[in-house]
């Protein structure tokens, strides 16, 4: 039997209207558990861990289908008292450097010497299907070097091959470097090893505080033909004529200046978009907030973006506040954007929700939100929400990131 | 092409022989299960943590740079953070997630706030590449209905 069993069941009835004027009443249950410590192999421990939902459709039919369902993890870990080593069997989902894959197979990791921690997995991908899973198969690790507190460096790789033939193949480096305790560096860059080009360039730097004063700032390079390869849905398919030229380069430089004094912080926020194809833009701002998180909360913010074709000229501005009282919490939260040129007629767009939840037990909280929204689309939209989350099991796990 | 394969199985054999030799000299502790404190919603790791780990300070805007420590340690986020808790965003087949994320902490930075249906259509020609790693090859059934 499990020492430690935990986990949560989130059950959902949503409301909403389709353009058609479809009514929907989606009934949805989602379930997790982590069972711990059921069994040992030596100094090994042996957990599982499983996540799914189901959909059944109370009104009419939604996404083309009365019912579905889908399983988002369920996999068996089995881990030493040293040097970290792991092993995963089952879907998983692997966060190695430019590995982001949800997978059904094996994981396995492990510390070294010297800092030194490897990886490697492989499996077969658990993707949106397009065309069967007979063929495929993904795999690849990660091997990266750390002097603790001060930097981190990985190099990992990945190879996807779909109906027996290349799918895709990526490398990547990621980088964590903190010389001092005001000053870190993130980042990672990526290659496409089938187009032979970078897709991507990503890096992060953040300094502070200085009296209060915290400044993060971010370069990005991107390719779109060498990044969007290997997708399962029309969106990211361009076209060199297209809405979006698929030959398109895009960089991005920005940052965000933040000063806090108690409870308050404000900053003001600024990124420039240079397109190689489609021009630049440039968005800006401001937000400022209050926040006390037990008793209650209050931001607005107010950005305008500058850009050189129509979509791309608009001012948006947000406003919530939110409030504890026990139990029970209250959260208000409205969306403004104006745009420059109408889009269908429509200049002035804006939602506006009302959220409340109480915990009726002390593992269950019941919660309701309603939405108002008015845009491009939609005359007049209301959307409703009730949700009631149960935790189960050790008081202390079932708790946990929730 | 057979004096190749063999330089590459030699190369293979003494690179596995290596890790191998690294394996057996690393002995150290695996990191704790559970972070032995509970830790509340949005925690100030600086407040207890001098060195490095406050680095991971859940500030409101950490949401846009998390991804940066989970692919080089995801087992530090797993101290404290069940894997539903990726999962909530980072989903498969999803149909109305993530728009249920922190209704109640609305100063944390997230993605979909709003009325994002309609966002979504502006921020894709802005940069189509920050919505690619979650709906290019997963959660993007629900984008069939447009995007035939």
């Amino acid at each position: 039997m499990a020492r430690d069993l935990s986990g949560q069941s989130k059950t959902y009835l949503q409301s909403r209207e389709g353009v058609d004027s479809s009514k929907f009443l989606p009934f949805y249950e989602y379930f997790d558990f982590k069972a711990e410590d059921f069994a040992s192999l030596a100094s090994q421990n042996v957990s599982f861990h499983f996540g799914g939902w189901a959909r059944t459709d109370l009104a009419d039919e939604s996404y083309g289908k009365k019912t579905n369902n889908d399983l988002q993890y369920a996999y068996l870990t089995i881990r030493k008292s040293t040097a970290n080593t792991a092993l995963d069997l089952g879907r998983l989902f692997i966060r190695e450097g430019v590995v982001s894959e949800l997978v059904d197979g094996a994981y396995a990791r492990t510390d070294l010497v010297r800092g030194v921690r490897v990886a490697a997995f492989g499996g077969v991908p658990v993707e949106t299907n397009f065309d069967g899973r007979s063929g495929d198969a993904v795999y690849g690790g990660r091997i990266s070097e750390a002097y603790p507190g001060l930097y981190r460096l990985g190099f990992s790789y990945l190879k996807e091959r779909n109906n027996r033939t290349d799918f895709r193949e990526e490398e990547g480096g990621d980088l964590w470097f903190r010389p001092v305790n005001w000053a870190e560096v993130l980042g990672t860059s990526s290659y496409n090893a089938l187009t032979r080009a970078w897709m991507q360039h990503n890096y992060n730097l953040l300094l502070g505080p200085f009296y209060n004063f915290s400044l993060r700032t971010e370069a990005t390079r991107i390719s779109y033909k060498d990044y969007f390869t290997g997708t399962t849905t029309s969106a990211f398919t361009f076209l060199p004529t297209g809405l979006i030229d698929l030959n398109e380069k895009l960089s991005t430089e920005g940052g965000e200046l933040s000063y806090s004094f108690g409870k308050t912080g404000l900053s003001a926020e600024y990124k420039k978009y240079s397109y190689d194809i489609a021009g630049d833009a440039n968005y800006y701002g401001a937000k400022l907030r209050y926040s006390d998180p037990k008793n209650w909360g209050t931001g607005v913010s107010f950005h305008r973006m500058s850009g050189e074709t129509d979509t791309l000229k608009y001012y948006d501005y947000r406003a919530y506040a939110y409030k504890k009282l026990g139990k029970a919490d209250i959260t208000a939260d409205l969306f403004a954007v104006s745009y420059d040129v109408e889009i269908n007629g429509v200049k002035n767009a804006y939602s506006a929700s009302l959220a409340s939840g109480y915990y009726v037990i002390e593992k269950g909280r019941l919660s309701a939100d309603i939405e108002y929204a008015h845009n491009p689309y939609y005359d007049k939209e209301v959307r409703g929400f009730v949700k009631f989350v149960y935790n189960f099991g050790s008081p202390y796990g079932a708790k946990r990131g929730k | 092409m057979k004096k190749m394969n063999l330089k590459i199985l030699t190369l293979a054999l003494l690179m596995a022989a290596l890790v191998a030799g690294m394996y057996a000299c690393s002995q150290k502790k695996s990191l704790v299960k559970w972070h032995p404190v509970e830790v509340t919603a949005a925690p100030n790791c600086g407040d207890c943590h001098k060195d490095e780990r406050a680095a991971l300070n859940h500030t409101p805007d950490f949401a846009t740079r998390h991804k940066f420590y989970a692919m080089q340690r995801k087992e530090v986020c797993d101290l404290c953070h069940v894997e539903s808790f990726c999962t909530d965003c980072h989903a498969h087949k999803e149909e109305i997630k993530p728009s249920d994320k922190f209704k109640d902490a609305p100063e944390r930075s997230l993605p979909h706030r709003g009325d994002y249906l309609t966002q979504h259509v502006i921020d894709g020609r802005i940069n189509p590449a920050s919505c690619f790693p979650c709906h290019g090859r997963m959660n993007n059934e629900r984008c069939k209905v447009c995007h035939k």
